[in-house]
């Protein structure tokens, strides 16, 4: 462990400044973007009255308006929840709001009053005992009270399957925390795929750590070249929950990576985690240790 | 005379389980009541240097010597790491306008007792933000060589909360369903103060 000294501190608030001028997701370029959060918001000032949807009992048109507007409003709140196993959801979620929120703000009307939409070449048509549970998720942080978000990662969740959902595949409530929800690596950028029309890269795997020689220099490079990176993380490492000498190395979440350089032997990373953006540094053993898989994305 | 030995032997095993599981029970109730003053003065330390300025510590090493200082805003989250024997810490919070002296001391109370993480964490009753203290702790009981270490975690709470007849923290709209904090059921030990033995401390 070693010590960061005040130069150090100013250089990362630097960093950090850097991050926080530019977008949401500062690896997310300009060029891919189809619509504003402003289109958005124009949008959701001409539905005044929405009806109660008989496909979503247990979300009440007013509160689903609510956070359609808190999409618009504060976009990084969004999509924060605790104690679930939906961070891949969160962490495609933040660039989807970045990238077309008119069109996702549609899609999640469609949603609600048809109980079923269409997003990128995936038809969403959740099951009943999903569209049943929406709305009345609990403990989890703002997500408790942000029905339609409860809505997306419940349908996501329902739809995309892969191999860590094969014992459980229908859901049951508290389900949100078990396998059901988990998502493993191929299953996350199959949802990219499906869901955008970009062209998906990824190097990793669930168990095995890419063979990349320099990782800071290989991120670094695709921060450049690409219009999104993912991590899919050892997140236990980062953030210790446990004292243990000895754990088994699984990767158990994903975030969007908005800022990596190096500064001596140490690592600067930025990166969009829950509601926040979460800045730290890190050694460079560290960052070959946690990440197992990196996922780019560019324009096709 | 076999008869008797093994009537023997069935009171001594009933009344060894009963002994370790009373103690097992008690023990929360009765490290909150020891060290009450403490960890009263913990909570409120940390509300106050919270409210002017949000931040969460942890303990990263069983020396108490390294610690990780999360600086929190509405949107970002700075995860430093400090050692507590080097001058940066002290230099870090002045720099960042954190209460220096409050933080320094909040800092010695927690390594005192063996509180190894502290935060502040909202949650929402009626689509009301509410907010509570969380603290867990390293305690010699709770480690054990086959099942690993436990700890020993409380959650203050701001208003008085339900239980059930077990003593088990309730939600207050549907009094029949548990409410989790961090994914666990909590237990009473004041109708505020409540505790859990958890497998991960944060």
């Amino acid at each position: 462990m070693r010590n960061p000294n005040i130069n150090s501190f100013r250089n990362l608030s630097l960093c950090i400044l850097l991050c926080c001028h530019t977008n949401s997701a500062n690896a997310i370029d300009d060029s891919i973007r189809i619509s504003t959060l402003k289109d958005a918001a124009l949008y959701l000032k001409t539905v005044s009255n929405l009806d109660s949807s008989i496909f979503w009992p247990n979300v009440r048109p007013r509160y689903f308006l609510e956070n359609l507007n808190m999409y618009v409003q504060n976009p990084l709140y969004a999509f924060e929840s605790k104690n679930t196993n939906f961070c891949g959801y969160t962490a495609l979620s933040f660039v989807t709001l970045d990238k077309d929120p008119l069109g996702f703000v549609k899609m999640m009307m469609q949603l609600y009053k048809e109980g079923k939409a269409q997003m990128g070449s995936v038809y969403l048509q959740p099951s009943a005992s999903v569209r049943k549970m929406a709305g009345k998720l609990k403990y989890k942080g703002v997500l408790d009270i942000n029905p339609a978000t409860q809505m997306w990662f419940l349908s996501l969740a329902d739809h995309f399957k892969g191999y860590l959902n094969v014992f459980n595949k229908r859901y049951d409530e508290g389900d949100e925390n078990t396998m059901w929800a988990a998502t493993n690596f191929a299953k996350f950028n199959r949802m990219l795929r499906h869901l955008f029309t970009w062209k998906v890269k990824a190097r990793g795997a669930d168990l095995v750590r890419p063979p990349i020689t320099d990782l800071f220099s290989y991120l670094d490079e695709k921060m450049k070249t690409s219009n999104t990176v993912f991590l899919y993380l050892n997140n236990r490492l980062l953030y210790k929950k446990k004292y243990v000498v000895t754990r088994i190395g699984v990767p158990t979440h994903y975030v969007v990576l908005l800022h990596i350089s190096k500064e001596n032997d140490r690592i600067n990373i930025a990166y969009m985690d829950g509601g926040r953006k979460t800045f730290q540094q890190i050694s460079p053993e560290l960052l070959n240790t946690i990440v197992y898989g990196v996922t780019y994305c560019t324009n096709k | 005379m076999q008869l008797k030995f093994y009537n023997i032997l069935v009171v001594l095993i009933a009344a060894c389980t009963f002994i370790s599981c009373s103690t097992a029970m008690k023990f929360p109730t009765r490290y909150y009541n020891e060290h009450k003053g403490i960890l009263d003065s913990i909570r409120y330390n940390y509300e106050s240097a919270y409210d002017k300025k949000p931040f969460h510590i942890q303990f990263k090493d069983k020396r108490f010597r390294y610690i990780s200082f999360e600086m929190l805003s509405d949107t970002f989250r700075y995860i430093y790491n400090f050692d507590l024997e080097a001058h940066d810490f002290a230099d870090t919070l002045y720099k960042y306008n954190y209460n220096t002296p409050q933080i320094i001391s909040l800092i010695a109370d927690m390594s005192s007792i063996r509180c190894i993480w502290i935060s502040h964490l909202d949650y929402y009753e009626n689509r009301q933000k509410k907010n509570l203290v969380f603290i867990s702790m390293r305690h010699n009981q709770l480690e054990s060589f086959f099942k690993g270490e436990k700890y020993y975690a409380l959650a203050f709470f701001n208003e008085r909360q339900f239980f059930d007849k077990q003593g088990r923290l309730t939600d207050k709209s549907e009094r029949k369903r548990m409410r989790e904090i961090n994914g666990q059921v909590f237990h009473k030990i004041t109708d505020r103060i409540c505790y859990a033995i958890t497998g991960n401390f944060r």
